[in-house]
């Protein structure tokens, strides 16, 4: 049974009432929801956040899925948008503040990285993450991360391929020198 | 194209059969073109590397019962929803009273007044200002598209070879700002509108 097979049983039990089927599509999909979430926002708690958000739409929205799209691509916008509105909401408190405090502190927080190696690689991707401009960000991550196509990544932004690509351009080049800078 | 572009077009498989038989024997042949492809390697094989991190299963169990909390919580408490539409028309009513005093009031400065504010009013009192998309609107009619492009070009150093290649709009480049470039905008626009009024 391929995976888009899978997701439409759990989703159609689900629909008929099994909650269990709705844990399974959960654990299937929690941690790639956050860990897309984590890197857009750069933070746990938003992050977290973010998840149960994505979780509650899942809840309320699965019985108008149209099942003649990838039900992971509809989880990807879905934390794609809310992460970006997030931060769209960072920026205008900043604004309204008057916040010039740009001294960015990291706010990660990495134990619940299994792995004690990656934490501190991590640590530091994330941070040059946050330094790319959130259009190259986005890009950056679905593509290097979640292995998401130009295609995929066009329908779920909505901006055209060509755009998608000089972006990741410039988001590969600066991590390059990022890298280069912090070795 | 540049030899960056070259190699992120060839990691990612979008150079033309011949345009890689080219690439791949420059590569052979040349030390600091292979320098160069080393470094982006390393972030490929960085970011292969963090994909597949594994979060701890008692976060994701933790993360899964919290869901289930707040999905019981609100189906115990089905007023609540009401209760926030209350409670937020009963905060724009008051945020606009403020905002009438303080407009009213010389003696109030702005900042001293966001700065009295809770975060939820701050949010409040913006969205009443600027509606959703609030941030694009500090651009005035005194400050041009082409006052905008001449920034971006001159002070922000956009690679126009790029932009153009790609098809790229003006809006497109606009929401590719970072913070900082943004703030640099931000500051001229203030300043234009600053000079015109004292010009007035």
């Amino acid at each position: 049974m391929n995976l888009q097979a899978d997701d439409y049983e759990l989703i159609r039990d689900y629909l008929s009432g099994d909650e269990q089927a709705f844990n399974k599509l959960v654990r299937k999909y929690q941690d790639k929801i956050y860990w897309h979430a984590r890197r857009m926002l750069g933070d746990h708690d938003d992050a977290h956040e973010i998840v149960q958000q994505v979780l509650l739409v899942m809840y309320n929205k699965l019985s108008s899925f149209n099942f003649n799209s990838s039900l992971y691509t509809w989880i990807y916008k879905i934390t794609s948008t809310r992460s970006l509105n997030l931060i769209e909401k960072k920026k205008l408190t900043k604004i309204i503040t008057f916040s010039t405090d740009d001294s960015a502190k990291y706010k990660g927080y990495n134990n619940i990285i299994e792995n004690i190696e990656s934490k501190e690689r991590f640590a530091q991707m994330e941070l040059n993450l946050q330094k790319l401009p959130v259009k190259q960000r986005e890009v950056f991550i679905l593509r290097n991360f979640d292995e998401l196509s130009y295609d995929e990544i066009s329908k779920l932004t909505g901006k055209s391929v060509g755009a998608l690509k000089a972006n990741y351009f410039h988001a590969f080049k600066k991590i390059k020198e990022l890298m280069d800078k912090y070795e | 194209m540049n030899n960056d572009e070259r190699i992120i077009k060839y990691l990612d498989n979008d150079l033309s059969p011949d345009e890689r038989t080219m690439f791949e024997e420059e590569l052979r042949s040349s030390v600091e073109l292979r320098k160069i492809f080393e470094k982006y390697l390393r972030v490929r094989r960085e970011t292969e590397h963090l994909k597949n991190l594994k979060l701890d299963q008692s976060y994701l169990n933790s993360s899964l019962a919290e869901f289930h909390s707040r999905i019981d919580t609100n189906k115990s408490f089905p007023l609540r929803k009401s209760l926030a539409y209350a409670f937020g028309l009963t905060m724009l009513f008051i945020i606009s009273v403020a905002i009438i005093k303080t407009f009213f009031n010389a003696q109030i400065e702005i900042e001293d007044f966001t700065k009295s504010l809770d975060e939820n009013q701050k949010m409040e009192l913006l969205e009443i200002i600027n509606g959703e998309t609030g941030v694009y609107n500090l651009i005035s009619e005194n400050f041009s598209e082409d006052d905008l492009v001449s920034i971006i070009e001159s002070d922000l150093q956009v690679d126009n070879e790029i932009a153009e290649t790609y098809n790229i709009e003006l809006d497109e480049l606009v929401l590719c700002l970072n913070a900082e470039e943004a703030d640099v905008i931000y500051q001229k626009i203030i300043n234009a509108n600053l000079l015109e009024e004292d010009a007035l």
